[in-house]
């Protein structure tokens, strides 16, 4: 992989044969052609579609499409030719009046046949290439020697510049609560607030540092800051779509990104995890890639041309993700036709989905690495499970297990040709059957692609041949199965016949009617559900006798004596399910698939394949990444990943540096933090971008780390842009009002997040319980209903709202108002809104009328029941600080008139708490 | 740099060009009523790519501190309020509105080229409508006996036969209708429609969506969310069934707890804007209170 220059001028290459043989006349023939049927829209005044033919290398080069308009010597593979013969009025040409008379074409096809001559023009060059700022390499500017934090040098620079005081440093309470929400997502307690205020007496400097860095080593750091990654890639638990199922154990993705920000693991790394982590040992980082929305295959239906549409439609949410998160570039727009802004193809589109066609919304147990604590765990459950299972082979050679997604039966190993299942249930409904052979051994005999075949006798078909039986065998999981019913006039239950190619051993099989419904969702009412109940099995033995191998109804009849194998039974089938929950099992983090070859897909059709083309990154930062569609999948994000973290690739630091800004500042000096391109917001102060990204990705620093998130938010929070006052001067706001240059710290709201954790932070109900699976508040659900807010207020839900279930589109009923995203769509910045329903939530909801009872009470308990005391209390509960003279009056004259439990509703409303001082 | 361009997503700003905006959303009802608000020339922005930063782009002039506050429409208009009533799997459009001849033709056979079983199921013969189609009102409008008096202001209603989606599914189909998009996460069309406009009505929520009490439509929210637009533009999702959440005042409290909760937070507030002279947030944090309260009375309990 090689980077250019990215000034770097690109070239098409142009042809040039059959000088001596030209027939056609360009002057005669052709150009009165393109005079009277197409320059009038694609010339020099109109240029639709981006396309013009007033020069030769326009139409070699094509318009929005990505297609030549005229390949030389290919009028077969020529554009223009294609649409001036479509009878598609969308792509039919000229659109109005006559089309072109077949003489005419024929005129036009002979010319490209004949190389396409241009007298004159022959030689010119297209000249392609970008001056947009975002696409230049980042350029180190350099700072005066003695600059304390070199952000203040840049901000101050520019105030000086427009005439805007700087405000002063702002008071050490406002100081102390700014750092603690910025940093953590939670307002300080007053103790930890009396210490601070001290200790800045003696040294204001010093305190704060110790504070910074206190903050920074919290474990409530990454519980804050990966909040706002989710964000940007639009991370939920459900798929969205109507059925908007539970993805199961996706949380192990935002397990995986607090463990990032706390560890400060470099930014890097953390790319090139999401990227190809299951090459490294964090499988989970992959979740990254299928955090968009998905339609899942049961509502796409079965229409070829539906599923094709939906995967196009998934790829997509991937390019988003990986665009807007990583490149700061819109790369969807591409999905149809050139980039109407950047410099970005279709071709570029399509070569980037190349690099992620291995990848499928889907669950797969994630690539752990042998110290993985999930790991460890697995090993011990297995071996109990292992020494249950002896224990029952004392007893008996046949027995059934329950392991959630699938039934398993174990028998003693015998060698096979055949194998047959007797169903005693009229109705059965199988995805899957798999058979095994040694205790030891996990090859799934039964699966088509050994060789193995299945049949039953098609008097049991449901509905012809919609449910055929060769889908027990197919190897994939869902609601893509067989189905059978009794037979009235043979007087039998369905049966199944597998015949292996060679002789087998089999010792074990295992059975489920919708095993993807069990590993890839939860929460639904009929999720459990098993459509056979007891069979038979019959194994056909190398002499071609039939032998019965075990019978349910005898295990199950055993059972009923032998009382102990029962509780062995009950043992395994409790160990399976703690294995799922506690070790690595199947979850939401994405699955793989054998990589299909990648086409441009025409106008964004998957139903018009164009050119094959290789897995690379956008070609105007240099994307060649020397693979191509042999590599493995993992080959390919992982040489991606390679490209995106390299020195020379001037977005991936600039994004994130510029992201890390807004968090701390309240916006990015690029507002547009999700886009960098053309359609985006210039920066507002382009040499301190470029410092920040260069400091980023290789620091000056001497103790400096490379790709450090937390050494960068730690020049940011102490800086003096950061610790400045927010109070409003006229001059400031006359001249800047939005605060973006920074001469005051731009108040602004808080999230959705801080006011809930906040609340239940000074009650005393915080429940500080890290990772694992998210507290609910909804129903469990059937299918095809939508989720239900049942409890959202209650003690189970008191932890961080990082660990709330987060729903696709669904409303919390209280929180969601606060802007909270519906992670339909990408988003870089939350927007701010104030609503009446806002108010209405805060004022009237269980949650917060629950939380005042209990903040009422705690203030009380922690001020003997005085009630100035408690009244005191409460106010430095909200706001880390006692109340003033007027303050307590009126507040303490409503405790004793209506109860403190209404003041401590107030507070909860109030403007303070709500916003970042 | 454009306050509001950083509360929109990049996705968003590129729909307000129109020719990406025409192109990718179809015709539906979402991208309908856009394109008619912003029809006025010069509204849209302009179809030449390189002046997308050049031209004055529209924008509502949105002040996200009073985001409902009334907004000059873009043209002259006589609709006051726009009602949409939605029906997701409603009475047949061929034994309605939609005069298709081809079915009595063919009635009783198989459709042609279709194949047998489909994921539905096997496929059945094709069916003429129930009722008899006779041309109505001037128009001579071909309208079914099922709904005679319906018929007889046939002049009066604008019939769109033509619509389609791409998609067979439920869902996206109703993303389609009132997005624009069969993908997640677009604003609907009331959300359009209250972003571009405001409200005149500071008492009741701006745009509601009043689903069946029997459950809301596959997409739920989506049929009536904010998508990518300030969390303000969403539907307020009520019926008689299910009032507005948190709007009545809590049980344990009395009118008294309210009326002291209110002026002691007016008063908490007032201290506190006295620091920070002009703000305009925080004034516009006290209105929604305010607002709120009205809310309260406004709606019949």
């Amino acid at each position: 992989m090689s980077f250019k220059n990215f000034a770097t001028v690109f070239s098409l290459i142009v042809f040039s044969q059959g000088f001596s043989f030209a027939k056609v006349k360009f002057e005669d023939d052709i150009l009165p052609l393109l005079e009277d049927y197409c320059i009038d829209c694609h010339g020099p005044d109109k240029s639709k579609s981006g396309f013009r033919v007033d020069r030769r290398v326009h139409l070699l080069k094509g318009g929005d499409s990505g297609l030549s308009a005229v390949i030389p010597a290919k009028p077969d593979k020529s554009y223009m030719i294609e649409v001036i013969n479509s009878d598609d009025p969308e792509i039919g040409m000229p659109p109005k009046g006559g089309k072109l008379f077949d003489d005419e074409v024929e005129l036009l096809e002979q010319w490209i046949a004949e190389g396409a001559m241009w007298p004159g023009q022959m030689e010119d060059k297209i000249e392609e290439g970008t001056d947009h700022w975002a696409f230049q390499s980042v350029d180190r500017p350099t700072i005066p020697k003695k600059s304390k934090n070199p952000i203040d040098y840049f901000i101050n620079r520019r105030l000086k510049e427009e005439g805007i005081p700087a405000n002063k440093k702002t008071d050490p309470l406002s100081l102390i609560r700014r750092a603690y929400v910025v940093l953590t997502g939670l307002p300080p307690q007053p103790s930890r607030v009396a210490d601070f205020l001290c200790d800045y007496t003696k040294n204001p400097e010093q305190a704060y540092t110790i504070l910074v860095d206190e903050l920074l080593a919290s474990t409530h750091f990454g519980e804050r800051w990966a909040q706002h990654w989710l964000d940007v890639i639009r991370w939920a638990e459900t798929n969205g779509s109507e059925s908007n199922l539970y993805r199961k154990l996706a949380w192990v993705y935002r397990d995986y990104v607090i463990r990032v920000f706390n560890q400060d693991i470099p930014y890097d790394e953390f790319v090139r995890q999401q990227l190809a982590g299951d090459g490294m040992g964090t499988g989970e980082a992959l979740g990254f890639l299928v955090a968009g929305p998905h339609v899942p295959a049961a509502t796409v239906g079965q229409e070829p041309s539906a599923i094709r549409q939906a995967r196009a439609d998934r790829m997509d949410e991937i390019m988003q993700t990986v665009g807007a998160s990583m490149l700061g570039v819109t790369m969807s727009c591409a999905r149809c036709h050139n980039h109407k802004f950047d410099p970005i193809s279709i071709q570029d589109y399509y070569s980037m989905t190349a690099v992620f066609q291995d990848i499928e919304f889907g669950s797969r147990f994630p690539e752990f690495s042998k110290e993985h604590p999930r790991k460890t765990k697995a090993n011990e459950f297995w071996q109990d499970i292992a020494k249950n299972r002896n224990k029952i082979r004392k007893k008996t050679t046949t027995w059934e297990e329950d392991w959630g997604g699938y039934k398993e039966v174990h028998w003693k190993p015998i060698e096979v040709v055949g194998l047959r299942l007797n169903f005693w249930s009229g109705y059965v409904g199988l995805d899957e059957v798999e058979i095994f052979g040694l205790p030891t051994e996990n090859i799934n005999l039964a699966i088509a692609s050994n060789g193995t075949k299945v049949k039953t006798d098609l008097v049991f078909a449901q509905q012809g041949d919609r449910f055929p039986v060769t889908r027990v065998i197919d190897g994939k999981y869902g609601t893509q199965r067989w189905q059978a019913s009794y037979n009235k006039e043979k007087k039998q239950n369905p049966w199944l016949e597998f015949t292996f190619e060679r002789p087998v051993k089999v010792g074990r099989l295992r059975m489920s009617s919708n095993r993807e419904y069990y590993y890839e969702t939860d929460y639904l009412e009929q999720k459990n559900k098993f459509n056979f109940d007891k069979f038979l099995v019959n194994v056909k033995l190398v002499d071609g006798t039939w032998q019965e191998i075990a019978s349910i109804q005898d295990i199950r009849d055993l059972m009923k004596i032998e009382k102990t194998i029962g509780d062995v039974i009950g043992e395994i089938n409790h160990l399976a399910y703690k294995l799922s929950e506690e070790g690595p099992r199947p979850s939401f983090v994405g699955s793989f698939i054998k990589p299909k070859v990648t086409r441009v897909l025409h106008r964004g059709s998957p139903e018009n394949p164009r050119d094959i083309v290789p897995p690379a990154a956008p070609k105007i930062l240099s994307g060649e990444l020397g693979v191509d569609n042999k590599a493995s999948g993992r080959a390919r994000r992982a040489e991606f990943a390679e490209w995106m973290v390299d020195a020379k690739n001037p977005l991936t630091a600039r994004v994130m540096a510029n992201r890390i800004w807004q968090h701390v500042f309240g916006a990015g000096l690029v507002v547009t933090g999700g886009d960098f391109g053309r359609a985006g917001a210039p920066p507002s102060h382009p040499e301190l971008l470029d410092w920040i990204a260069a400091e980023f990705s290789n620091p000056s620093r001497p103790e400096g780390t490379p790709w450090s998130m937390k050494e960068l938010i730690r020049i940011f929070v102490t800086s003096d842009a950061f610790t400045r006052s927010n109070q409003p001067s006229d001059e400031g706001l006359q001249k800047d009002a939005t605060s973006s240059l920074l001469w005051r710290f731009p108040p602004r709201r808080v999230e959705a997040e801080v006011i809930r954790d906040g609340i239940l932070l000074a009650s005393g109900k915080l429940n500080r319980k890290m990772g694992g699976r998210s507290y609910r508040i909804h129903n469990v659900k059937k299918t095809y209903a939508q989720w239900e807010v049942l409890n959202n207020f209650g003690p189970e839900t008191w932890r961080r709202m990082i660990y709330q279930e987060r729903m696709r589109r669904v409303d919390d009923q209280i929180f969601t108002a606060f802007d909270f995203p519906d992670c339909g769509q990408v988003r870089a910045k939350r927007p701010v809104s104030t609503t009446p329903l806002q108010a209405l939530n805060l004022m009237n909801s269980a949650f917060v009328v629950d939380q005042a009872k209990h903040l009422a009470k705690r203030a009380t308990d922690e001020s003997n029941t005085n009630l100035k005391a408690s009244v005191i209390r409460a106010f430095e509960l909200i706001f880390s600080r006692k109340p003033m003279n007027e303050e307590l009056k009126v507040s303490l004259q409503i405790a004793k008139d209506r109860g403190l439990e209404i003041v401590c509703r107030a507070l909860i409303n109030s403007n303070e708490f709500a916003f970042l001082p | 740099m454009n306050n509001h361009e950083e509360k929109i997503s990049s996705i968003g700003r590129s729909l307000l060009n129109r020719r990406g905006f025409m192109k990718n959303a179809g015709f539906s009802t979402g991208a309908l009523g856009l394109a008619q608000l912003l029809s006025k020339d010069g509204l849209f922005g302009s179809d030449d790519p390189t002046s997308f930063t050049g031209k004055s782009p529209i924008r509502p002039n949105l002040d996200p501190d009073n985001p409902y506050t009334t907004r000059d429409p873009h043209f002259e208009t006589e609709a006051k309020q726009v009602l949409i009533i939605f029906c997701p799997g409603a009475v047949s459009h061929v034994d309605t509105f939609d005069y298709k001849p081809d079915l009595t033709k063919y009635h009783g056979q198989k459709p042609p080229g279709m194949p047998a079983v489909t994921f539905e199921g096997p496929s059945g013969n094709i069916a003429k409508p129930f009722w008899d189609f006779k041309p109505r009102g001037k128009s001579g409008k071909m309208v079914s006996e099922l709904v005679p008096n319906l018929g007889a202001l046939a002049d009066d209603f604008c019939f769109v036969h033509s619509l389609h989606t791409q998609t067979s599914a439920h869902p996206q189909g109703e993303n389609f209708l009132n997005t624009g998009f069969t993908m997640e996460g677009f604003p609907s069309f009331g959300s359009w429609a209250t972003y571009a406009l405001g409200s005149e009505n500071e008492e009741l929520p701006a745009f509601v969506a009043i689903n069946d009490p029997r459950g809301p439509a596959r997409s739920g929210k989506n049929n009536f969310g904010n998508g990518f637009l300030p969390a303000a533009f969403q539907g307020t999702d009520f019926n008689a069934k299910n009032p507005p959440a948190n709007l009545a005042r809590p049980a344990s409290y009395t009118s008294a707890d309210d009326r002291s909760t209110v002026s002691l937070l007016q008063r908490l507030n007032g201290f506190h804007l006295e620091k920070y002279p002009g703000d305009a947030d925080l004034a516009a944090r006290i209105a929604s209170y305010e607002l709120a309260g009205k809310m309260q009375t406004s709606y019949p309990m």
